[in-house]
């Protein structure tokens, strides 16, 4: 019996190390949950949240970004091509992630949404991305924001007073928390008809491939 | 030139030396990542480890203490395995006498 000892340690050794490695690698693992029902656009009043495209459309590309971060503002353009690519069939929902990494971006969300207040919402976005690496930079983006109200025109002295308003504040940490309940650790972070779109996913192959298959389980269950 | 497997495919590449006195010796890149990719911003940076005192004087005093323990692990491990081995053998006999009682 003494001779099988070592297999026994051995395997016992082995199993415990497959254990804990499955373990960490879950653990490791960004899991990101589906937008529950009760959260999803179509359930909400859509005056809050910011929808560019038809409003009934069969798919929605919802997406969590920050205003700071360079990937969502390569992402800014291709989302817009996909809406002109899928025209009548797809709507891109923008939520507010703003990272604590970068030093704007909270800032910038702010300035986003008090554009929204004066209906210029999609337009400080195109701006905020297309400035991108402007503002981020600056040490005082605040200045640059305002800037880029007035070229808008929008009306300066209430965005002002909405970039530091309660409500602006309320709707940035409303996407925030959304965001922080689905488990979403990286920006963007992209669902189509509310599920997530997976890291290999990312790219416009991936991404056509995913709204195609929406499109078409959409049409089988004929909603 | 050589191939070099990395996550999203192959490319030619070929080997770097660190050096002429460590000729043959190649600089390896891990071909999975173990970071976020970048076509992503992460939620966090990632910091250099930092330890406190407290905790480096906690770690020093259990290793002195797990050396002067070190002479009586042979003694351990030698009860350990006397125990295992009686317990398989317990077990051995008991099923044999499990067995003959139902013959």
């Amino acid at each position: 019996m003494k001779r099988y000892l070592p297999f026994v340690i051995v395997f016992g050794v082995a199993l415990v190390t497959l254990g804990s490695g499955t373990m960490l690698y879950r653990a490791k693992r960004p899991q990101v949950k589906n937008i529950p029902e009760s959260q999803s656009v179509s359930a909400k009043s859509d005056t809050l949240v910011h929808v560019r495209g038809k409003p009934d459309a069969p798919v929605t590309l919802e997406e969590f970004a920050d205003f700071q971060c360079p990937p969502c503002g390569q992402f800014a353009p291709f989302a817009e091509e996909l809406l002109r690519e899928y025209d009548s069939r797809l709507r891109v929902v923008f939520r507010n992630f703003p990272l604590p990494v970068h030093e704007h971006a909270r800032e910038a969300a702010m300035a986003a949404e008090a554009a929204g207040f004066q209906g210029k919402f999609w337009e400080m976005h195109d701006t905020l991305y297309r400035e991108q690496s402007a503002w981020s930079k600056a040490p005082n983006a605040r200045e640059l924001f305002e800037s880029y109200a007035g070229t808008l025109g929008l009306n300066l002295d209430q965005f002002k007073k909405d970039v530091d308003s309660d409500k602006a504040r309320e709707r940035v940490d409303s996407d925030h928390a959304l965001g922080d309940s689905l488990g979403i650790k990286v920006t963007p972070t992209l669902f189509i008809n509310n599920r997530p779109v997976e890291q290999q996913q990312k790219n416009p192959d991936g991404l056509r491939a995913a709204i195609n298959a929406a499109l078409e389980e959409k049409s089988k269950t004929g909603a | 030139m050589t191939n070099v497997a990395f996550a999203n495919g192959t490319e030619p590449a070929s080997s770097t030396l660190t050096g002429p006195g460590l000729a043959g010796l190649m600089l390896m890149t891990p071909s999975i990542p173990d970071s976020a990719p970048d076509e992503v911003c992460p939620a966090a940076v990632q910091i250099a480890m930092t330890t406190s005192p407290k905790t480096m004087n906690n770690v020093r005093n259990l290793t002195a203490q797990y050396i002067h323990a070190a002479w009586q692990w042979p003694t351990v491990l030698k009860t350990i395995e006397i125990l295992t081995l009686l317990a398989l053998d317990e077990a051995i006999v008991a099923s044999k006498i499990l067995r003959s009682s139902y013959k």
